[in-house]
């Protein structure tokens, strides 16, 4: 692995390449820490304008974005209480108070150094795991892939919102979504209304960029929030303790770290869960394991800011194991990237692996690359960050809409994806209000034509019920996806009625 | 005095008649004279689009005008054709492309508001290696030999790629009395994959199992005539299955009206693109052979194409979309 990795170094670390992806972190990181914009609004608007550099480069600036935007999240987090994106909500719980008591760079060094070292780890896994996924998965034909899809679209609707049963219907419309178009057998136009533009279904980006950013945008222009006005906090203790990371620190966050490190890595694996569950999960599980309980977000607390900094990190990287090995899309960005993939003409899946063997390399060693740049750029670039994070909505929000037209213009074949990027721009509005998670939405319309034409296969294929039993893994994933249906609903009513329960008490 | 002045007034009249006939002349073979536009029907990357893009260099050189390849996909090169069908008839653009997007999309979609009748082609220039394809270890190699092991296994199982493909299909199946399973795949490699994983008897292909030799078999040519790739292989009309022949050359096309001349020089261009090295280095990469027809051959083909499709359809009892 190592020798293969050094071979498509030269084009990995080719200047061209090396500048995207130092445009691409810096870029993440500035999104990231500008509160109400988020890695998947800058993605989604980024895509259509990757459509000119090479595959790697293309590939290498959006995972850039990604990890950068991740990690930048933490610096409005802990210096004005407002986290960069959902999934650094802990780290304002518990480096928020660290600010008020004047460890602002403490807390903010410490973040960083958790999120780049929960970067690397989820990187190296996803190097090493993703090719013998891809390897196991070639294996998989079109009876197990509809078993593996229904899987997914039941674990993602599940887990993506409080109620499983909006969350399948807003994956199940997704699906209805992608219908649209000329049927794969016959040519028959399905749910055209007689336009030529809708003969191939909807233009994934458009549709991305107008339930993700644009509906964002609308949003943040209802909500106008208000930054916390607080003094200069980075100027905050004149002890030198106070500003750097102790070894102490570290002795206190390397326990934190590891662990985050690995549950974002199953997290980001697993599909449907998301960088904010990673984050979640850590955060709770060093507050449960360090005794102290709520003191973690009255007087802050380090080890809090680690461990979630360095899980929801950890997330990104190994969201692409699914993507890369199968061809299925675990989350938002991954769904995304397939977008950015199918503009330069590759098709994520086992066949990757065959096809565009040095392309996934090359992305490995720019990713590898992108972790040491993000420690860099955050580490020079605090005191700039810091001082960017205050800059007003109202110059950012124009400039992010006008970006997200371009971009439907350019992918959408003209005027008509932006027509479809405002109409899902006001789909994507109404469904965060309604809590129907978009997210499946958006992972349904995107493995909707994947799902019906396995279906079909399947249903060719397998000709009578005996036949079934040739197909084992299939059997079990299918029965997991009914099981999961069950249970969760049952869970969820559990949590309904335990907070139901709490708020009488 | 007076003689001189005449004289120098004919001398003037003449150099500008002269000067009329001349420019009237070079009207006619003048164009291109700004850059000219190809429309490649299909995505950036994909075969047409590379061939096309190789070709659009060949041609600026011969024609002395850049040559913009501009990507409007969709439909099965539906949306290119048919916004391209009122361009204008200056031959500011062409299109490039398989002709089936011509020749059956038209018969089969009824929403399609072109027909072969909207474009006069210039030419022909490669050729998609239609075929009958198999896995290799399969206990047949030939058609005879597909139909004997349809009739004792009670029926085979067909990745169909498109619905040209189906289409063809159903004709072989109905005259030979044999049952047939559809496999419906996305595109070429959707195909393949079903085919190397054995879990399909029989495909239909455009030519990709040339990239993977020793693994999947060639049984049959879907062309009128023998295919380049595979001079051994007998076409499904030599077989006795008359009627189901579907020829795919890329062809280059014009709106209709487009002035003759024009079409003359797209014609010229094309024959030297055709003999040209760059052009020969794709078709090898690709493995799909330059195959050149004139302007004259290309319509013929187009026409004959059209309506032995149109005969197919009846044949199958096809219901339009």
């Amino acid at each position: 692995m190592l020798d293969e990795l050094y071979s498509v170094a030269g084009s990995a670390f080719a200047v061209g390449n090396l500048a995207w992806i130092l445009f691409g972190v810096t870029l993440g990181y500035l999104v990231g820490a500008l509160p109400g914009l988020g890695k998947g609004t800058a993605t989604a608007v980024a895509i259509p304008l990757t459509f000119y550099l090479e595959p790697l480069s293309a590939i290498a600036f959006l995972v850039g974005i990604s990890k950068g935007s991740t990690a930048g999240s933490a610096v409005s987090a802990i210096l004005l209480n407002t986290p960069g994106e959902p999934s650094s909500t802990p780290t304002a719980m518990a480096g928020y108070p660290l600010a008020r008591a004047g460890k602002a760079q403490k807390a903010l060094k410490m973040g960083l150094f958790a999120s780049v070292l929960g970067d690397l780890f989820s990187t190296v896994v996803l190097i090493l795991v993703a090719q013998e996924l891809a390897e196991y998965a070639l294996g998989i034909g079109p009876v197990e892939l509809t078993a593996i899809l229904a899987f997914s679209m039941v674990f993602i609707a599940g887990l993506s919102g409080r109620s499983m049963i909006k969350g399948l219907i807003a994956g199940l419309f997704g699906i209805l979504i992608s219908c649209m178009g000329l049927e794969i057998e016959t040519g028959s136009p399905r749910l055209t209304f007689g336009l030529i533009e809708l003969y191939d279904g909807l233009p994934l980006i458009p549709v991305a960029i107008g339930m993700l950013a644009l509906s964002e945008m609308m949003i943040q222009i209802g909500q106008r929030q208000r930054l916390a006005d607080e003094a200069d906090l980075l100027k905050g203790s004149s002890k030198r303790e106070d500003q750097i990371v102790t070894l102490a620190d570290w002795k206190n966050c390397i326990r934190p770290i590891v662990r985050g490190s690995l549950i974002g890595t199953v997290v980001g694996i697993l599909p449907g869960l998301g960088a904010s569950v990673g984050s979640f999960l850590s955060y709770g599980a060093e507050r449960r394991a360090s005794g102290r309980g709520a003191d973690f977000e009255e007087s802050g607390a380090i080890e809090g800011v680690a461990a979630a900094e360095s899980a929801d990190n950890a997330v990104v990287p190994a969201s692409l194991v699914p993507l890369f090995a199968i061809g299925i899309p675990g989350s938002v960005i991954a769904a995304i990237l397939i977008g950015a993939f199918t503009i330069q003409g590759i098709t994520p899946g086992p066949l990757l692996f065959l096809e565009n063997k040095d392309l996934i390399l090359g992305v490995y060693v720019s990713m590898l690359a992108a972790s040491v740049m993000l420690l860099f750029i955050g580490y020079f670039g605090q005191n700039m960050f810091a001082r960017i994070v205050r800059i007003s909505p109202a110059l950012i929000m124009p400039i992010v809409v006008f970006l997200c037209c371009i971009g439907a213009y350019l992918q959408g074949g003209g005027t008509f994806g932006i027509g479809v990027m405002i109409v899902f721009g006001i789909i994507g509005f109404f469904s965060k209000k309604y809590d129907f998670s978009f997210v499946t939405f958006l992972i349904g319309f995107v493995i909707g034509p994947s799902f019906e034409l396995s279906l079909r296969q399947s249903l060719g294929l397998v000709t009578d019920l005996p036949e079934l039993l040739d197909h084992p893994v299939a059997i079990v994933f299918a029965v997991l996806a009914v099981v999961g249906v069950w249970r969760l609903t049952v869970l969820q009513r559990k949590q309904m009625a335990e907070m139901a329960k709490a708020e009488t008490n | 005095m007076k003689h001189v002045f005449k004289g120098f007034a004919a001398a003037v009249a003449m150099t500008a008649a002269g000067a009329i006939a001349a420019s009237a002349a070079m009207a006619d073979t003048s164009w291109p004279t700004k850059p000219i536009t190809m429309l490649i029907g299909y995505k950036a990357g994909g075969g047409t689009d590379t061939k096309g893009r190789v070709l659009s260099k060949i041609l600026a050189r011969e024609l002395g005008q850049q040559v913009n390849v501009i990507n409007r996909p969709g439909g099965g090169q539906a949306v290119a054709l048919e916004s391209f069908k009122s361009s204008g008839t200056d031959g500011d653009t062409f299109f490039f492309g398989a002709v089936t997007g011509i020749t059956l999309n038209p018969q089969i979609n009824s929403a399609l508001k072109f027909t072969n009748q909207d474009y006069v082609y210039a030419g022909a220039l490669t050729e998609f290696q239609v075929s009958m394809v198999a896995p290799q270890d399969r206990p047949y190699d030939d058609m005879a030999g597909l139909v004997k092991f349809a009739k004792e296994k009670g029926g085979i199982k067909y990745a169909s790629l498109s619905p040209g493909a189906k289409i063809i299909m159903q004709a072989i199946a109905k005259q030979e009395g044999i049952n047939v399973d559809y496999i419906p795949t996305k595109g070429g490699r959707g195909m393949v994959q079903m085919v190397l994983s054995n879990q399909v008897d029989f495909a239909y292909s455009g030519g990709i199992q040339s990239r993977y030799p020793g693994k999947i078999k060639t049984l049959a040519a879907v062309s009128s005539k023998r295919l380049g790739n595979y001079p051994d292989t007998p076409t499904l009309d030599e077989l006795g299955y008359k009627g189901v022949a579907m020829d795919a050359p890329t062809v280059v096309a014009f709106p209709k009206g487009t002035d003759a001349a024009i079409i003359a020089k797209m014609e010229a261009a094309l024959k030297a693109a055709s003999m040209d090295p760059a052009m020969k280095k794709i078709s090898d990469a690709i493995k799909m052979p330059i195959v050149y027809l004139n302007a004259k051959d290309a319509s013929a083909l187009v026409t004959s194409s059209t309506a032995a499709i149109a005969d197919m359809l009846v044949a199958v009892d096809y219901k339009k979309q």
